[in-house]
């Protein structure tokens, strides 16, 4: 019973660990006013080859942004003040050539002859949030944090790919938090 | 385990849900593949635990271990070979099933009428896009304030949705649109003016929100340099309704396919997968279950070999818990009816053998008390009981020898193998009850046995059995004679006495009064027949006495009696006799004797007078005297010796050495030494003759005596208890 169990936990460890070719390479924000909070990312936007292989067959990807205020309680950990989330598709339309970049909250279709194009039209779409936040409303006394990450949208993806993305680690293109302090 | 197995299927269902649903997947995928792995990991562990203890259960030879072992084996057979018969159909059925759907020439029919679309397409934006070049030249010489309606005129005419004109730092010169309500008029964008290359109108298909298909066209006048006047045409020209659906339909149809051919390899994971770990799970559940099951069926058999195995070393209160109602539950409740009926056969066997024990012990106690002897012979002769009597009587320690041959105790104890020799032809023939005198010898003596037998032939296990009582009877025959020889004595004395007398006086008379009147021979005839009759009724007197002091028990005077000094005095008087000489050996400080000195004195001039006649003849006579102390088991006693270096006694006289007239000597009275037994008996001793062995240099006979110490008891007369 115990050498399974420690076979487990090597075979966890073992495992490959999540990876996506995005990053966040920097990421600040900006006050409008002071009720809205311009969130920004400069992405270097690429994609791990099963996803790439999965646009070039006719799976359209979604990625989802997502950008929150928080501050940390003794023993509590994180408490979010405000959050948004910003949803872009990423396909290839075939009749054209083009892939076709959608912006799902703003309505908004871009079209781009290249991947290239295409990543840097998801980057600018997904680089940019506002976060409705009260700017008096926040307590001095607190360390605000902001925090983003970027990831691929599983369940947006086809049941199949689905399967895969959860039995094997190439698909889960997920990033971690990139955090800042508000100050 | 039934709320396991629930449990299990509904989460199996679940699973089959999710992988249809891909919001329900998002959600309960991870869940349930967690809760399917520690399933399995349980299972897995259970299974291995059950097995790794069955198997050291099996090893150890644990009752019921190999046949639960044999039933999980076939459980395990039952449940695989048609999951793995399935499992192995059903992979088969998915991977080429799935593969099936494809084919190769409607991948590329889809391909081809994908092409065709985009040729038709293509072939209506290149002639869009020349059209519009043709356009743009026409407007390029139109003044700023008649273009406007210049535009409207070519997009009427063209059919276009949007014509915008754009001049210098891309300002809206003006624009035509079929819809002013709906579409503003908007520049092209910077995307669009920087891929823009020159002399090249920039053509793009461009879909729509709703499904349509729209054509983007740019085309500009001349080199676009900064400050330049030059001017751009931008047309949003609508593709045909029908044909934009169509095309979007072969587009649609066309990825629908690639996309579902690329996700076969997907699909067919999910589906094996979802199947493996159901047969996984299913496997091993029935596996657990096996086992269960298993041991739950072999659990009576297991009680029951216990429980038998529990009789076999003689625990008969095993009882086994009735927990089925079906033939097991029969047979254990046999089982327990079984122990139940031995268990009570064995408390009345306990109770019947302790009955025994205890009336055997009664006997053997009532045996042991027994003055007489008990044997008890099986029909081999083979000695099955004696009790501590026959012991003392035969003077053998007959219990050592449980079991043995009478005819074994030749030489080992010889009164043991006389008594047989006198008994066996009796034995031998079976008698079936007989009574017989039989005399034995001893060292000191004979003993005569009176002996009764009977044969029971029913006992012994039935090999009969020799029921043999015996009594010494030597005492009492000794005591009945003595008695008889007293009152013969008291009569001798008593009738022959009284005529004595007068007889002596009458033949003293007579020799006075006719001794004057003969003369002459006839005076010496008288002289010699009155003195013969004196002599003779002297002589009579002197045997009379004799037979009076034997047959009278005078009254003792019981005295504290040193022996040795008492030997000396009486051997002093023997010590001018020449033809023999007295050897005292007598011990220092010999304890004291309760005697009375005058019988003793008596016994002791009878046993040396004896002695020293017994060595008259010898040419160097010697009388022993010997004298010590001892304690023989019988208390302390006095031991005095007598022995002569004579010609011993002879044989047939030994046995009856102190029966009254018993003598070998022509003179004897034979009195002697039925007195002195007397006499030894009155002091509460013991007296025994017999030969020193021949080999001895001394030889002769030798009269050992053995009277009682003195404990410091009061002294006096004693003679009233020892007639």
């Amino acid at each position: 019973m115990r050498y399974l169990l420690a076979g487990a936990i090597v075979l966890m460890l073992l495992a490959p660990s999540a990876t996506m070719a995005a990053e966040i390479r920097q990421a600040d924000h900006v006050w409008q006013g002071d009720d809205r909070l311009l969130v920004r990312m400069y992405l270097d936007m690429g994609l791990p080859d099963v996803v790439l292989d999965a646009l070039a067959n006719g799976v359209g990807v979604d990625f989802v942004a997502e950008a929150r205020l928080e501050y940390r309680r003794w023993l509590i950990g994180e408490q979010i003040v405000t959050a948004q989330t910003r949803s872009v598709r990423l396909e290839y339309y075939e009749l054209s050539r083009h892939y076709v970049v959608t912006d799902h909250d703003r309505e908004q279709t871009d079209l781009a002859p290249t991947l290239g194009d295409a990543l840097e039209l998801l980057a600018r779409r997904l680089g940019r949030m506002v976060l409705d936040v009260d700017r008096n409303s926040l307590r001095p006394e607190r360390d605000y944090t902001l925090a983003t990450r970027i990831q691929v949208d599983h369940a947006a993806l086809p049941l199949p790919l689905q399967w895969d993305a959860r039995l094997r680690s190439a698909y889960v293109t997920r990033l971690g938090w990139y955090r800042w302090s508000l100050d | 385990m039934v709320l396991l197995f629930l449990l299990l299927l509904a989460s199996l269902v679940l699973m089959g849900d999710a992988a249809q649903n891909s919001a329900r997947f998002e959600q309960l995928f991870l869940w349930l593949l967690a809760f399917h792995g520690l399933v399995l990991v349980a299972l897995g562990t259970l299974i291995i635990y059950q097995f790794s203890r069955l198997i050291v259960q099996y090893r150890d030879g644990v009752p019921g271990s190999r046949l639960t072992l044999r039933l999980v084996a076939g459980f395990m057979l039952v449940a695989v070979l048609p999951v793995t018969v399935v499992y192995y159909f059903s992979f088969k059925f998915l991977n080429e099933g799935v593969d099936s759907w494809f084919d190769v020439r409607v991948e590329g029919a889809l391909e081809d009428a994908l092409e065709l679309s985009r040729s038709s397409l293509d072939l209506r934006v290149r002639q869009l896009a020349q059209e519009t070049q043709e356009i743009m030249g026409q407007l390029q010489d139109v003044s700023e304030s008649l273009v406007p309606l210049a535009l409207n005129d070519v997009r009427a005419q063209m059919g276009a949705q949007e014509l915008t004109l754009v001049g210098a730092n891309n300002r809206i010169i003006a624009s035509s649109t079929d819809s002013p309500i709906r579409r503003l008029p908007s520049p092209p964008g910077s995307d669009v003016l920087l891929r823009m290359s020159p002399g090249q109108p920039f053509t793009r298909l461009e879909p729509q929100a709703d499904g349509s298909l729209v054509i983007r066209v740019v085309a500009a006048t001349g080199n676009r340099r900064p400050g330049a006047d030059s001017r751009i045409l931008q047309g949003i020209y609508p593709v045909d309704p029908r044909m934009s659906a169509l095309a979007v339909r072969v587009q649609d149809a066309f990825v629908d396919y690639r996309e579902f051919a690329y996700l076969r390899g997907p699909i067919k994971q999910g589906f094996i997968f979802t199947m493996s770990l159901a047969l996984a799970i299913s496997l091993m559940a029935a596996l657990w279950a096996g086992l269960l099951v298993a041991r739950r069926l072999v659990r009576p058999v297991t009680d029951l070999a216990e429980g038998t195995r529990l009789v076999a070393s003689g625990d008969y209160s095993t009882r086994l818990a009735v927990s089925r109602d079906d033939e097991l539950g029969f047979l254990v409740r046999s089982f327990n009816a079984m122990t139940r009926t031995l268990s009570e056969a064995r408390q009345e066997a306990e109770r019947n053998r302790r009955l025994l024990d205890a009336e055997r012990a009664y006997l053997e106690s009532v045996l042991q008390h027994l003055r007489s002897g008990v044997l008890a012979l099986d029909g081999s002769l083979r000695l099955r009981t004696a009790n501590g009597a026959a012991c003392q009587i035969l003077e053998c320690d007959l219990w050592a020898g449980h079991n043995r041959f009478l005819s074994e105790y030749d030489g080992e104890c010889p009164l043991v193998s006389q008594f047989f020799d006198a008994i066996s032809d009796a034995l031998t023939r079976r008698e079936q009850e007989w009574s017989r005198e039989v005399v034995v010898f001893t060292r000191t003596g004979r003993k005569v046995l009176m002996t009764r037998a009977v044969w029971l032939p029913n006992l012994g296990n039935n090999r009969g059995l020799h029921a043999i009582v015996f009594d010494d009877m030597t005492e009492f025959l000794r005591a009945q004679r003595d008695a008889a020889w007293g009152e013969v004595a008291r009569r001798l004395a008593h009738e022959i006495k009284n005529p004595l007398t007068p007889i002596q006086l009458s033949a003293e008379r007579l020799s006075r009064r006719l001794g004057k009147t003969l003369h002459g021979s006839d005076r010496e005839v008288l002289d010699r027949a009155t003195q013969t009759i004196i002599q003779q009724v002297e002589a009579m007197k002197t045997l009379v006495n004799a037979f009076r002091d034997y047959a009278q028990a005078p009254r003792l005077a019981l005295v504290p009696l040193d022996l040795n000094a008492l030997l000396r005095d009486v051997c002093e008087l023997y010590g001018g006799v020449e033809h023999a000489r007295i050897v005292l050996d007598l011990e220092p400080g010999l304890p004291a004797i309760r005697a009375d000195a005058g019988r003793l004195r008596q016994l002791l001039h009878n046993l040396i007078k004896n002695a020293m006649e017994a060595v008259a003849q010898q040419p160097a006579g010697e009388v022993r005297v010997a004298t010590r102390a001892l304690d023989d088991g019988n208390g302390r006693r006095v031991e005095l010796r007598v022995a002569d270096n004579g010609p011993g006694i002879r044989p047939e006289f030994l046995e009856r050495i102190f029966e009254p007239y018993t003598t070998d000597k022509p003179r004897g009275t034979g009195l002697g030494l039925a007195v002195a037994q007397k006499i030894v008996e009155e002091h509460g001793g013991i007296i025994e003759c017999h030969n020193q062995p021949s080999g001895e240099a001394s030889g002769g006979a030798v009269f050992v005596i053995r009277i009682p110490v003195d404990h410091g008891g009061d002294t006096g007369d004693v003679g009233d208890e020892r007639q």
